[in-house]
């Protein structure tokens, strides 16, 4: 076989690769999350709270919200804490050095709830420093972390607190983040995604093994556990990919419970969007980096597969954009066997198998969220839009991370203030 | 859960006519030509259903493409992948080390470097202020809450 037959079938297999990947991996998350639905799901769609077993008693649960400049959002998202149904909990809110007047309203509210506690870091410090300081003095040894614009629903808190009673080797429970703001188009797109690809996927990794990250906005933590991997750290990106990394691979369980519900506001704009994706991804990248000789390890076996498919995904976006560059070429010099038969970005007859599969994903993960997000079929219509822009997006902030990461500054991370979504920006104006 | 329906923002109303319309067309349009894009196939079953020809004859056809070596493959690959996952998951099991599932106060205050007595006073006070020093350690906490001036 000489050279030019060896990058010609080089060429062929990233081809291939770029076409049967994405729809190899929905398949499999498909299957997956039907899979934990009738296993997980479907025995408690008429509980309004899971039931205990007989040696079993509901522990107390310390709800941690780290607060940055959240004046506009404190009073609601407190109060939603403050009235979930649970026997023993308290509240405690973190204001992380906020610039507005976070902690006023805060101290406000907690002289008429004691159940409020207010812990005030004098300097601005990050969510996970925050964390440390609400883990710290936390009176009870579950603690369940939510964003301080989030909106927790009243028996999350049971769900969460059924794994960890239940099951012992569970360091952390994830729960179902709903959109709230539906009023632009990214915001409707957004709402599909978050059933579609967030929900969907950590369906489908609990069910074929482990979970590649709980989500920050709504987590509960066993706090022996977290003490056990050193707490949350402070110099990653997405300190919510991180922990769950060094949980498991410290041998601990994190589970997925998708009646744990909290309504989380997202950005509505298009430089919101790509900031909150490029974070998000260079968190996956970071984590990836961190964690990569879990492959050399074999009492980390349980993490290959997670690991595997980042890697896959991280090739598949740079292969991705391989094509899109030698087609762009293509269109001003003749670049031989490589001339692609068609434009790998504009939709043809072959990108409708994937479009299908795409839509088709919607599809089912609208049927699973939809017994908790009533009206979510409403947004179908404009999840046409996810695989011809979103996809789009997400390819280039993967792409982008990667180096950001490897040759970036690195440091201490902050808060950044985020886009909350279009009626904050009019209520600003 | 209707009251989850109170949960929902949705200010579309409220938005420009004329932005709302052209979305909307645009994202008719989109699906339109999605489903352009199925032509081909359209056009196949068109052919099947118009063709003078026994019922047989089109059942041996369809099953002869459908055995294509391809087709095959991707069945067992679908249904092997998530079966061997499954299998692995459940043999693959790391377990934490059970001599370390439980801790107490004292092993939080002494990793935190924090005397215990101030931190059973702040677990036990409704407001708390916590310092950290540059490296992001805890350096002291106060049953208090201590404003920064601005």
């Amino acid at each position: 076989m000489n050279l030019d037959s060896v990058s010609h079938l080089t060429w062929h297999i990233i081809l291939g690769y770029i076409f049967y990947y994405p729809l190899f991996m929905s398949s499999l998350w498909i299957i997956g999350a039907i899979f934990f639905y009738f296993k997980n799901e479907k025995p408690y769609l008429t509980h309004l709270i899971p039931e205990l077993r007989p040696n079993e008693k509901w522990e107390g649960v310390s709800i941690l919200i780290p607060c940055y400049n959240e004046g506009q959002n404190a009073v609601e998202t407190i109060s939603y804490a403050l009235n979930v149904e649970y026997p023993e909990f308290e509240v405690i809110a973190i204001n992380d050095g906020s610039k507005d007047d976070t902690l006023e309203i805060l101290m406000s509210i907690a002289k008429t709830n004691p159940r409020l506690k207010v812990v005030n870091l004098a300097e601005n410090q990050g969510k996970a420093l925050a964390l440390h300081a609400g883990s710290l003095v936390a009176k009870y040894d579950y603690l369940i972390g939510i964003d301080g614009d989030a909106l927790i629903d009243k028996y999350c808190v049971y769900w969460m607190m059924k794994h960890f009673i239940r099951y012992p080797a569970v360091a952390a429970v994830t729960g179902n983040p709903r959109i709230r703001n539906r009023t632009t188009l990214l915001g409707k797109i957004q709402v599909g995604e978050f059933s579609s690809i967030v929900g969907m996927i950590k369906r489908a990794q609990r069910s074929f093994g482990r979970i590649f990250t709980v989500s920050g906005v709504i987590t509960g933590f066993r706090k022996s556990a977290v003490h056990e991997v050193g707490y949350w750290s402070p110099d990653m990106l997405t300190e919510d990919i991180d922990i769950t990394w060094k949980l498991q691979s410290n041998g601990w369980d994190v589970h997925f419970e998708p009646r744990s519900l909290v309504w989380i506001l997202m950005p509505e704009t298009i430089s919101g969007l790509w900031k909150q994706r490029l974070r998000w991804s260079m968190g996956g990248a970071q984590v990836m980096l961190k964690n990569f000789k879990v492959l050399f390890a074999p009492r980390q076996t349980h993490l290959w597969g997670l690991m595997v498919e980042l890697i896959l995904s991280t090739v598949w976006a740079y292969s991705m954009l391989l094509v899109i560059l030698v087609w762009i070429a293509s269109l001003f010099v003749p670049v031989s066997y490589l001339m692609p038969q068609q434009s790998p970005i504009l939709p043809d007859d072959t990108s409708i198998i994937l479009i299908s599969a795409c839509l088709l994903q919607f599809f089912v993960s609208k049927w699973l969220d939809g017994h908790y997000d009533k009206g979510l079929g409403k947004n179908y219509f404009w999840m046409i839009w996810y695989p011809f822009a979103y996809w789009i997006i997400n390819l280039f902030t993967a792409v982008t991370s990667l180096p950001k990461v490897l040759f970036g500054t690195k440091g201490r991370a902050r808060w950044v203030s985020p886009d909350r979504g279009a009626h904050q920006q009019v209520k600003k104006g | 859960m209707d009251h989850h329906q109170s949960l929902i923002i949705n200010n579309r109303s409220e938005l420009p006519k004329a932005k709302r319309i052209i979305w909307d067309i645009v994202t008719l349009l989109l699906w339109v030509g999605f489903i352009y894009l199925w032509k081909p196939v359209f056009h196949v079953f068109y052919r099947i259903l118009t063709l003078d020809a026994p019922g047989h004859e089109f059942a041996d056809w369809i099953f002869e493409e459908i055995h294509s070596v391809t087709f095959i493959n991707a069945m067992y690959l679908l249904i092997g992948t998530p079966l061997i996952l499954f299998v692995l998951a459940r043999l693959n099991r790391h377990h934490a080390p059970t001599e370390h599932l439980i801790f107490h106060f004292d092993d939080y205050a002494e990793y935190f470097k924090v005397e215990k007595e101030s931190l059973q006073e702040c677990v036990n006070s409704q407001l708390v202020t916590v310092y950290f020093d540059d490296h992001g350690h805890i350096i002291n906490l106060e049953d208090r809450i201590v404003e920064k001036k601005k």
